[in-house]
């Protein structure tokens, strides 16, 4: 069963498009994930998927209701956890979580158990009665989740969840939403870290201006990369973008991306490439710190698909 | 309906603990109230020139009679005058150096006879040098006086003579006559003289400086209140609270109309807050209608949360509503009367300030505080302060809604 459907969603914002034409599905109990660098168009979809916004052209079924017409009864079966910290700083946690869950429609005893519930699930209890703007970004970004999972969502929509949280923070956050998952929640999950969505979800779309440039399970993706491998020169000076004309030149080289001092290389033969590559770097007079041949991965995809790597 | 008030509760709690909403909504009018009340007092006093005047008078005749006892001891004088008697000049230039009085009149011995024999003579006036403007008031009063007396002694003159030489008065029966003309004129001046009424009847009370800034700021400070409230809709979609609200089930009106409320809360505790201190505190009087006085507040409070919608409806951000919003407060406090007396208008700013919601406000406060107005008395200045409402809230809604719509 399928707890989002989206048919042809599209959102024109003026004549420029930022969302074209996607189609993608999410089963019940799956983690799925929205892979894409910034300006892909993923907060647009998930404001769509929220009914923050309406979209320019076709809908989407969420929980079996349309986007479109019953924008109401999907917004009763959703979480959504956006981007921003949207929380009133000036308020404890406790008090946002009452706040929010009062906007459920949630009173009473209920509400205080749903508060006290969701509070365990993100391990803040603790600090319920601090003010949020006393908390750290991690801690926040936990409160943020909590709202969220206020209303025993159907479907919890992540938008970029551990944007800004340090790396034990977002290791918590991970753990929680794969905890949650086992218990059977849908999570539509967005971010443009590839490890993250690696680790988290099993159905993984990737977007890039707009559109779904690949889709699949991540052993799926991986085929698609085929068998190629990622050499990484990290260097002591800085590499010129003219440089990419002369490795280009070497037959078996399928994407180069420069950045100030690396140098990825996608190939299928990484081994027979590396001296000639090597030398260009000599000739060039850049002095190679360190060489990494890495695994097909996601990142390796996209700079496959689009030339361009994830974070740019 | 429930969620409305629950999104203006919480309003009205964030602002609660913000220190520089407090600072701002707060505690600068009562500062303003206090400041300008007290530095202001004698401009609006019901006794704003209290002169302390000492009289020797050494004449005790019918023309120093007429001075003291009809002119400086009249009705209207005495409010401002006060008389004292002293025996001698020398104890008078005493206390006028020691500033008792500022100033001291002298009527020399024989004052009524030389005038009215038509030899010169004058009325010594002493002013303490650093109380000129009451002095010169009782200076202007005295030559007023003189002129008078002048008008009448050279009537007199020519009357007399005139009668003399057609042998219808005897020249013994002179003094006689003079003093029963006097007597004659003075009934006469009684008859058809002036009585300054007060319009607003016996039972009004003088306007107060203190409980004329309460309102004016007051009024003023709605304003901001309210402009401070209409910000936090931009600072929340700034933050994106206001988004995570509209993905929540709840109608995009009710969100809407729970800012509204919200504002609406913050200015009506402001104002009921800035009623409360004044009273308690600075001995403000709100009038004696209690009921008169919950409708005023609650029309002024609706009229300025409208036209903080009106203004927000207009701008971009919170920072323009901060900045440009604080600006048009100050122009509608100086032209609606916050800052100064209306009656000290010109008639053309008179006309301007009917067109602001600050004017209404303080009109019908006033009728409740200074003229010990009704419930009746003060429904035209409601009834303008809702109408405005609907006009703000029409307006400033609509242009919202137009602004949503297009994604702005």
């Amino acid at each position: 069963m399928n707890v989002v459907e989206t048919k042809n969603l599209t959102k024109f914002y003026g004549n420029e498009c930022a969302v074209d034409k996607i189609n993608f599905s999410i089963k019940k109990g799956e983690i799925f994930g929205l892979l894409g660098p910034n300006g892909a168009g993923k907060t647009t979809t998930v404001s769509m998927l929220s009914c923050l916004i309406k979209p320019t052209d076709g809908d989407a079924i969420i929980c079996g209701y349309s986007i479109l017409s019953k924008s109401l009864d999907v917004k009763k079966r959703i979480g959504v956890v956006p981007q921003d910290i949207a929380l009133y700083p000036t308020l404890t946690a406790k008090e946002n979580l009452i706040f929010w869950g009062q906007m459920y429609g949630f009173y009473g005893k209920d509400l205080k158990n749903r508060v006290d519930k969701v509070l365990e699930i993100v391990s803040l209890k603790d600090r319920q009665n601090d003010l949020i703007k006393k908390y750290s970004g991690g801690m926040k970004r936990r409160i943020n989740i909590a709202v969220g999972l206020l209303a025993s969502p159907e479907l919890l929509i992540l938008d970029e969840p551990t944007v800004g949280v340090d790396p034990q923070s977002r290791i918590n956050i991970l753990e929680t939403l794969k905890n949650l998952n086992s218990n059977g929640l849908t999570i539509l999950y967005t971010s443009h870290y590839m490890e993250e969505v690696e680790f988290l979800c099993k159905t993984i779309a990737i977007m890039d201006l707009g559109k779904i440039i690949a889709f699949g399970s991540l052993n799926e993706l991986r085929i698609l990369v085929g068998e190629k491998d990622k050499i990484i020169f990290s260097t002591i000076n800085d590499i010129k973008e003219d440089i990419k004309y002369k490795i280009s030149k070497i037959q078996e080289v399928d994407k180069i991306n420069i950045f100030e001092k690396s140098l990825e290389v996608l190939t299928l033969q990484g081994r027979k490439i590396l001296p000639e590559v090597t030398k260009i770097l000599w000739d060039e007079g850049i002095r190679v710190k360190s060489v990494e041949i890495k695994e097909p991965d996601l990142e390796t995809l996209f700079l496959s698909l689009t030339g361009k790597t994830l974070r740019e | 309906m429930k969620k409305v008030f629950l999104i203006g509760l919480k309003d009205l709690k964030i602002r609660s603990r913000d220190f520089n909403a407090f600072i701002m909504i707060l505690l600068m009018p009562l500062i303003l109230i206090f400041v300008l009340g007290l530095v202001f007092q004698p401009l609006y006093s019901s006794k704003p020139f209290i002169i302390e005047t000492a009289v020797v008078n050494l004449d005790n005749d019918y023309i120093s009679d007429i001075l003291i006892d009809d002119v400086l001891k009249s009705e209207e004088l005495s409010k401002f005058i006060n008389l004292v008697f002293l025996n001698d000049e020398n104890e008078l230039k005493d206390s006028i150096e020691k500033g008792k009085y500022a100033a001291g009149i002298v009527i020399n011995e024989n004052f009524t006879k030389n005038i009215v024999s038509g030899k010169e003579d004058k009325i010594l006036i002493l002013a303490d040098p650093e109380q000129t403007t009451k002095s010169g008031v009782i200076k202007n009063i005295l030559d007023t006086f003189v002129l008078e007396v002048l008008k009448r002694s050279v009537a007199l003159d020519i009357t007399s003579k005139t009668l003399i030489k057609e042998n219808l008065i005897k020249q013994e029966d002179l003094n006689t006559l003079i003093y029963q003309w006097s007597n004659d004129i003075e009934n006469i001046k009684s008859k058809i003289g002036v009585k300054l009424v007060n319009e607003k009847g016996e039972e009004t009370r003088g306007i107060v400086a203190m409980d004329y800034y309460a309102v004016g700021i007051g009024v003023m400070y709605l304003l901001f209140a309210a402009n401070s409230g209409t910000e936090s809709i931009f600072e929340e979609k700034r933050k994106g609270t206001y988004q995570r609200l509209s993905i929540m089930p709840v109608k995009e009106n009710s969100i809407f109309s729970g800012k509204v409320f919200g504002i609406f809360l913050l200015t009506l505790t402001q104002f009921i807050l800035i009623i409360l201190i004044t009273k308690v505190f600075y001995r403000v009087s709100w009038g004696n209608s209690f009921f008169g006085l919950i409708i005023m507040v609650i029309s002024s409070v609706l009229c300025f949360s409208g036209f903080s919608i009106f203004l927000a409806s207009l701008m971009k951000s919170e920072s323009q509503v901060g900045s440009i919003g604080s600006t048009i407060s100050m122009i509608l406090g100086f032209v609606g009367g916050s800052m100064w007396p209306i009656f000290t208008f010109p008639k053309w700013l008179n006309t301007i300030s009917k067109f602001t919601p600050n004017r209404w406000a303080i009109d019908g406060f006033f009728k409740l505080i200074f003229e010990n107005g009704s419930v009746k008395d003060i429904i035209p200045h409601s009834s303008i302060l809702i109408l405005m409402t609907i006009i703000f809230y029409s307006i400033g809604l609509t242009i919202f809604r137009l602004k949503e719509k297009r994604g702005v």
